[in-house]
């Protein structure tokens, strides 16, 4: 390709036909699974780019965010869920209990800021990935603009997990959160968004799950429940 | 294989092929190309190659060193290597084994093609040589080449640097009776017994009878000469094409920094995509050697999850690894192996039939492992333990694992800290406890009292108690 039709195509200022599939992709939205959420978010989560989700680590954003996306699991979909520096070792059983696949799914840990971001684009723009999600304290603006552009690139989500507490304005995300736990609830804000405002935060009921006394993930807990005595409840 | 004195064949003969091969290799952007540059033969102390700056400051084949660095003592000198010419003439016979059928090599720098049965195809001669003398411009070596009806009198006449593409027996034999003998195979003692009885060429050769000649020379020679006087019919083995892929290159200069290498590897690397691209297969893993000074060669493999065959992939990969790799000492030499490669399966899909993922998936993963190494990607694999740190198990990606669980615990914090730390601040119990007594069987035996806790923040933790209470932070519920 012309060189400087590149260039102007790589900023994005020229328009083609095949933008306006992905235009319409980004204004694509699907439910979230909580009324009052949806009304906040000009009526539903976005398909694709850059989500910041500020919080305190241990309020429960990944178990949420699980939540609302298994709202939207398609079983046909084979695409890799990616976990990139996360401040831990993510637990299998959590995930499991989360209705997710871990046949699609890998992780990549022990990765340099750099690294982790490098893995980042790649993984969001390679198209192989339906989300990806990122552990990571302060991202510039380029660096969440390459991750933007990338996820809207390869039609995926981005979930930046940022624990900092203060989150840099105006960065280009397609949408930033900061949620709260408050016992039993967990408190939204929309920081910013890409179709809408920004809108007074919600509460939304999100207890956690050994107060719903679901202790095991599947309908065969009741031969394992033989073994296991409850002592205290 | 023998064949009757009425064949045409076509002898390749390439002079200068080890300083070609020398100068192609080369990144365009030194200048040094046309530096004068020699080729050397230290068994019989002789200059065997020279390009074109070097002949211009009087360096002639066939000088002492002592001389040839008189002359210009700047002279860039290389030690003469047969196994370069011979991996060349290889290759050679592999882009030329597309176009004709019967090649036989004749090392160190000859090749012999057998262009009677390929008339037929081309129709006549000259289209024949049109398309070969086409693929021999695409490797860009110098050759000298002459037609004739035996092997050993074409391969004299390519000698001579007689460029002479006929299929007229007379024009042929007028050059052959010209050339001198002494370049024949004719046994080198044999030729000085025939210089004493005045015989230096071939036109003289042909004069003697043969029962004269047979007298003084050995049978080898004998053979030599009847084949020459179109008596005797050649024997030959003709070439068949490599299974494998091997490719060397010897560098001009040392080179400390890997990302340098680069480009000197695309060059190999297109070989092997062409090598790839006739045979309609991929390859998924190659192996580079890198020959160290004063070192033992570093070898480094590539792996594709993918198997691949275009050199821009390859390249992205090994520019990738070479970044993570450190040299111990400067490289002077590359070698670059496909031993193992598969046929492409014909894929009779729908155009139109859903995208699959999984090709991209596949080199996604293939690009990270080759950057960041196998042990940071990890899959994630269930394993029914009661320890909570047993149940998460990371795999290499793309291992068969077992079917899922059906059951897991459902109320497990998503992070577990890979070490337990000592709890620190304050918290209140939401949920407890939970007691797990487990392992005894391998040595790591626990006995916990699990608690889900929560700050005055609202962070919810996952803490234990041990029988001699002490309590320690396990996971966060995120």
């Amino acid at each position: 390709m012309n060189p400087i039709l590149h260039e102007l195509q790589n900023k994005q200022w020229v328009w083609s036909a095949t933008c306006a599939k992905q235009q319409e992709q980004q204004k694509k939205r699907s439910t979230t699974g909580f009324a009052s959420f949806d009304n906040i978010l000009s009526s539903g989560f976005p398909d694709t780019g850059m989500v910041h989700i500020g919080s305190r680590q241990g309020s429960g954003e990944l178990s949420f965010l699980l939540y609302i996306l298994g709202h939207q699991l398609d079983t046909k979909d084979a695409r890799f869920w990616v976990f990139i520096a996360p401040p831990g070792h993510i637990n299998a059983e959590f995930l499991l209990a989360n209705n997710v696949d871990l046949e699609h799914l890998f992780i990549i840990h022990n990765a340099s800021c750099e690294d982790a971001l490098w893995s980042a684009e790649q993984c969001a723009k390679s198209g192989a990935c339906a989300n990806v999600f990122v552990w990571q304290k302060n991202l510039s603006q380029v660096q969440v603009r390459k991750l933007e552009v990338a996820a809207q690139r390869g039609r995926c989500r981005c979930f930046w997990f940022d624990y900092s507490q203060q989150l840099q304005q105006n960065l280009p995300l397609t949408l930033s959160l900061s949620l709260q736990r408050q016992q039993d609830w967990i408190q939204v804000g929309i920081n910013k968004q890409k179709a809408g405002w920004a809108k007074t935060p919600v509460k939304i009921p999100f207890p956690l799950r050994c107060k719903k006394s679901i202790r095991y993930t599947s309908s065969e807990s009741a031969n394992l429940q033989h073994n296991v005595v409850n002592l205290h409840n | 294989m023998q064949f009757d004195t009425q064949s045409l064949w076509l002898y390749l003969h390439f002079p200068m092929l080890q300083l070609n091969v020398l100068e192609q290799s080369q990144v365009s952007e030194t200048q040094d190309i046309d530096k004068p540059r020699a080729i050397y033969q230290s068994t019989n102390n002789q200059i065997v190659q020279v390009n074109q700056a070097a002949f211009n400051q009087g360096i002639r084949i066939g000088m002492g060193l002592a001389k040839a660095s008189l002359l210009f003592s700047d002279l860039a000198l290389h030690e003469y290597m047969p196994e370069i010419e011979e991996n060349t003439i290889q290759q050679l016979a592999q882009s030329l084994y597309l176009i004709t059928s019967d090649i036989a090599l004749s090392p160190p720098s000859g090749i012999i093609l057998r262009a009677q049965n390929m008339l037929h195809l081309y129709g006549d001669l000259k289209s024949y040589w049109r398309i070969i003398s086409y693929c021999l411009g695409q490797h860009g070596y110098d050759y000298q080449a002459a037609s004739a009806y035996s092997i050993q009198s074409a391969k004299l006449l390519a000698l001579q640097g007689k460029t002479l593409i006929t299929e007229e027996r007379k024009a042929i034999q007028q050059q052959l009776e010209k050339c001198t003998i002494s370049l024949s195979e004719i046994d080198a003692k044999d030729v000085e017994k025939l210089a004493r009885i005045g015989v230096h060429t071939v036109k003289e050769l042909q004069k003697l009878p043969a029962a004269e000649l047979a007298n003084r020379v050995s049978r080898y020679s004998m053979n030599v000469i009847n084949e020459l006087r179109g008596h005797s019919p050649a024997k030959v083995r003709f070439f068949q094409p490599a299974t494998e892929f091997q490719d060397f290159i010897e560098l001009i200069y040392e080179i400390e920094d890997l990302q340098k290498l680069l480009p000197v590897l695309a060059r190999s690397l297109s070989k092997l995509e062409h090598f790839l691209y006739v045979r309609n297969a991929r390859c998924m893993s190659i192996a580079l050697d890198l020959l160290q000074r004063e070192e033992s060669p570093l070898k480094l493999e590539f792996n594709s999850a993918l198997p691949i065959y275009r050199s821009s992939d390859w390249l992205e990969i090994i520019g990738l690894k070479l970044e993570r790799t450190a040299l111990s000492a400067p490289v002077y030499g590359v070698e670059l192996y496909c031993v193992n490669y598969e046929i492409t399966p014909v894929p009779n899909d729908d155009m139109f039939a859903q995208k699959s993922y999984h090709i991209e998936g596949l080199s996604l993963i293939s690009r990270l492992i080759s950057k960041l190494g196998e042990d940071k990607v990890k899959s994630l694999s269930y394993h029914a333990d009661f320890r909570p740190e047993k149940c998460s198990q990371l795999s290499p990606v793309g291992h068969k694992r077992n079917k899922q669980p059906s059951t897991a615990y459902a109320d497990r914090p998503g992070i577990l800290l890979p070490q337990p730390q000592l709890l620190t601040h304050q918290i209140s119990i939401i949920k407890g406890p939970e007691r797990i007594i487990s392992g005894w069987w391998d040595e790591q035996q626990i006995q916990r009292d699990y608690f889900v806790g929560q700050d005055a923040q609202g962070q919810q933790v996952w803490v234990y108690k041990t029988p001699d209470n002490q309590w320690f932070l396990h996971g966060y519920f995120v």
